[in-house]
């Protein structure tokens, strides 16, 4: 009798328990329209999660060994005046490049979209070339070195938007945008908040603004962390 | 016992798939999704590949002298090209966006700059001015352009080193670069080379206010 008890509980909270982790699939493949989750979408899926796997694991490899190579650099150039003068201006240019961590002065912007309601239009929210024109203006005010959400602006960094979805250096961005400038807290804060500047016109489009100036030198400007190569360029002689 | 522990698998799986995003994807995200990281896992496998071979050139040079100089100017060289410091060519294509109806804004020259870096450039000028990771492009008193604070005019010039054909595209596709310009009453029109000359930046970048 005992046993026959402890069994029907035990019937009775698989029962539950499937019913309940059911709902939760449920739930978020539906996302409040009905939809047929098919066998492809699910093969997809753990595809593209297997692909993200290869990609974290080959990411950090890639920063290991920089971070192997720049100490063997500076290892090679103890050995004459002439490495580590060459050492030295690489070390530099890489700076320059965005290769690296910047810490300094300068200003941290901080963007919502504006609250939704029935009124509420496109223009109450932050689209991928409003970002390009901050970015535009930041480096017009003096900006030396600019990071959306820790993605690092360098010369071929595009902004775009494919769906809903932002992205920077083809790494996804959402919502809030952090946008960090290194250079003049006052020199930029004066030249982004001057009337008919571009955050103004975000503003009267109730896109919800913050401005933070960094005067301690504490601001971090992350490195850029995607790659470069070239494929078609060369040097011309 | 089986079962629960089953269950507590599948329960874990569905909480990778939702922080990862992909849980909400359909079919035809899930396919441009897995397609992007499988470019980008290339991409690094092959800088992985780069870096992973001067690791063992200069460990090969580490007690050579002058073999430590040659990688370090190597790498000195690449590093200078990457930031706009050398004149450099290759296969790309010349764009030309000018006044017409209307006068071109800085903010077609970005629009145009934004779309050809998704496109892949990997160097480009406008009026021969190289675009570096600093510049910008302004209107000053809505009279004329400048580009990094030098003035620039129409016709604006845009040489582009890269893939062609990707280039092509960015121009061509519907809502593209050629739609966007002459649908606000602007000209633009572009050849294909075999070799495109970009020049080099001529000033100074510094990054005084950060170390």
């Amino acid at each position: 009798m005992k046993r026959e008890i402890i069994v029907g509980i035990l019937c009775f909270l698989i029962a539950a328990s499937i019913c309940v982790q059911y709902r939760s699939v449920h739930n978020y493949t539906t996302n409040g329209q009905a939809s047929v989750q098919s066998m492809s979408e699910n093969k997809l899926r753990d595809r593209v999660l297997k692909e993200q796997e290869n990609y974290n694991k080959l990411y950090a490899q890639l920063q290991d060994a920089q971070a192997q190579l720049e100490q063997l650099r500076k290892n090679s150039a103890t050995n004459s005046d002439e490495a580590q003068q060459l050492e030295k201006q690489l070390s530099e240019l890489n700076r320059l490049l965005g290769y690296t961590d910047v810490k300094g002065k300068g200003l941290i912007i901080t963007l919502k979209d504006a609250d939704a309601n029935e009124n509420s239009s496109s223009d109450n929210i932050i689209h991928d070339l409003d970002l390009l024109d901050i970015v535009n203006e930041l480096f017009n005010a003096g900006a030396e070195a600019v990071s959306i959400n820790d993605q690092r602006i360098i010369s071929t960094s595009a902004i775009n938007c494919s769906g809903n979805v932002v992205r920077i250096n083809g790494q996804k961005v959402s919502v809030p945008f952090v946008i960090k400038a290194i250079g003049s807290p006052e020199g930029i804060y004066g030249t982004m908040t001057r009337p008919r500047g571009y955050l103004d016109l975000m503003r009267s489009a109730d896109i919800k603004i913050e401005i933070q100036k960094k005067e301690n030198d504490d601001l971090v400007v992350p490195k850029y962390t995607g790659t470069r190569q070239y494929e078609y360029l060369q040097v011309a002689e | 016992m089986l079962l629960t522990g089953a269950m507590f698998v599948q329960f874990n799986t569905v909480q990778v798939i939702e922080e990862s995003g992909v849980g909400a994807m359909r079919e035809s995200e899930l396919r441009s999704e897995y397609s992007e990281l499988k470019a980008k896992s290339d991409e690094i496998q092959t800088s992985l590949n780069e870096v992973q071979q001067s690791i063992s050139e200069y460990q090969n040079q580490l007690t050579d002298n002058q073999g430590s100089i040659s990688l370090l100017r190597e790498d000195y060289n690449k590093a200078n090209c990457d930031l706009g410091y050398t004149d450099v060519k290759g296969p790309g294509i010349i764009i030309t966006i000018s006044d017409k109806d209307e006068l071109v804004e800085y903010y077609d020259l970005l629009f145009a700059l934004n779309e050809l870096k998704y496109a892949g450039a990997e160097a480009i000028s406008i009026n021969d001015r190289r675009v570096v990771n600093t510049t910008f492009i302004a209107n000053i008193q809505d009279r004329y352009l400048v580009m990094d604070g030098q003035r620039i005019t129409s016709p604006y010039t845009i040489k582009v080193i890269g893939d062609t054909k990707y280039l092509e595209s960015v121009i061509n596709i519907k809502g593209g670069l050629k739609d966007e310009m002459e649908n606000n009453g602007k000209s633009i029109s572009y050849v294909v080379e075999d070799e495109v000359y970009i020049g080099k930046y001529t000033e100074l970048i510094e990054i005084n206010y950060g170390e």
